[in-house]
């Protein structure tokens, strides 16, 4: 799916994938992670979900698009509640790392593994490190971790903002206990 | 029926009206209402096939060496269950 075609609706309902490669804008606000769909803003559109902050009017850096709406990134597919379960979430647009409560959320939702950037990402390198990511995650079958190691090893951050990717993944089967373990620096954090 | 009672029924009903109209634009675009549970990206079957689902929402802003076609590819290559859909001129892309 591309482009306009991405509405809100759309991105509350995916699910049932094994893998998403999500190829979206994205951005922190307020701490909390908002990915963009391809919906033009209108004010007058989704007033309680706007005024509830599901949803929010939101820009592109590259200045000259007019707004989107952007879904708060907890209520990615929420629509089907168990449809992430076991699957592979790769958020391609820019700082899907810096939400720890979101990904917190996805992994006690059953995701196998959430790999997204730290920072700023410009789109170019961000397809070049994830097509690396797929070959070394499918072809090579790699762990989540270690294609994320891989990807980081031949695409190297991004060149302008610095930015690398992290990979995310449930330890153990409490997800109460649930653990985060990011990709390369193996840094744990404590879910509790 | 005296003229305050055909006010009343007047105004009642113009109420009633308006309540419904408002009530009915409220659900058209309400996230929390509207829609069922059933993903519009819907399984296309091929049981225990895997799947990978790729979505594009970036306007304006083509892949300089066309990431989608190249991760379909990519994908379908490798055992994964794939669809090619086109909305709009745009490829709509479900492997």
């Amino acid at each position: 799916m591309q482009g306009e075609e991405v509405e809100v609706g759309f991105l509350l309902s995916v699910g049932h994938y094994d893998i998403y490669v999500l190829r979206l804008h994205s951005a922190v606000h307020d701490g909390t992670l908002y990915v963009f769909s391809g919906e033009l803003y209108a004010e007058s559109k989704y007033t309680l979900e706007q005024l509830t902050g599901m949803v929010r009017k939101a820009y592109v850096l590259s200045g000259d698009e007019p707004p989107y709406f952007a879904l708060n990134a907890v209520f990615l597919g929420a629509r089907n509640p168990d449809g992430l379960r076991n699957s592979i979430v790769i958020l391609m647009g820019c700082s899907g790392a810096r939400d720890q409560l979101f990904i917190r959320a996805l992994l006690e939702r059953g995701v196998k593994a959430y790999i997204a950037w730290d920072g700023y990402v410009s789109i170019a390198h961000s397809d070049k490190a994830t097509l690396e990511l797929l070959k070394a995650l499918i072809r090579d079958r790699l762990s989540p971790e270690e294609a994320v190691g891989k990807a980081m090893e031949i695409a190297g951050p991004d060149p302008v903002y610095g930015a690398r990717l992290h990979c995310f993944v449930s330890q153990g089967s409490e997800t109460s206990h649930a653990a985060i373990v990011q990709g390369g620096s193996q840094a744990l954090l404590n879910l509790k | 029926m005296s003229r305050r009672a055909v006010l009343l029924f007047v105004l009642l009903a113009t109420t009633a009206f308006s309540l419904l109209l408002v009530f009915r634009e409220y659900h058209g675009d309400s996230l929390f209402y509207n829609g069922s549970t059933t993903p519009s990206t819907a399984s296309t079957g091929g049981g225990g096939m895997r799947r990978a689902l790729i979505v594009d929402g970036i306007r304006g802003v083509r892949s300089t060496g066309n990431f989608t076609d190249e991760a379909r590819k990519l994908l379908e290559g490798l055992g994964y269950q794939s669809m090619l859909c086109r909305v709009r001129k745009l490829k709509l892309v479900f492997c």
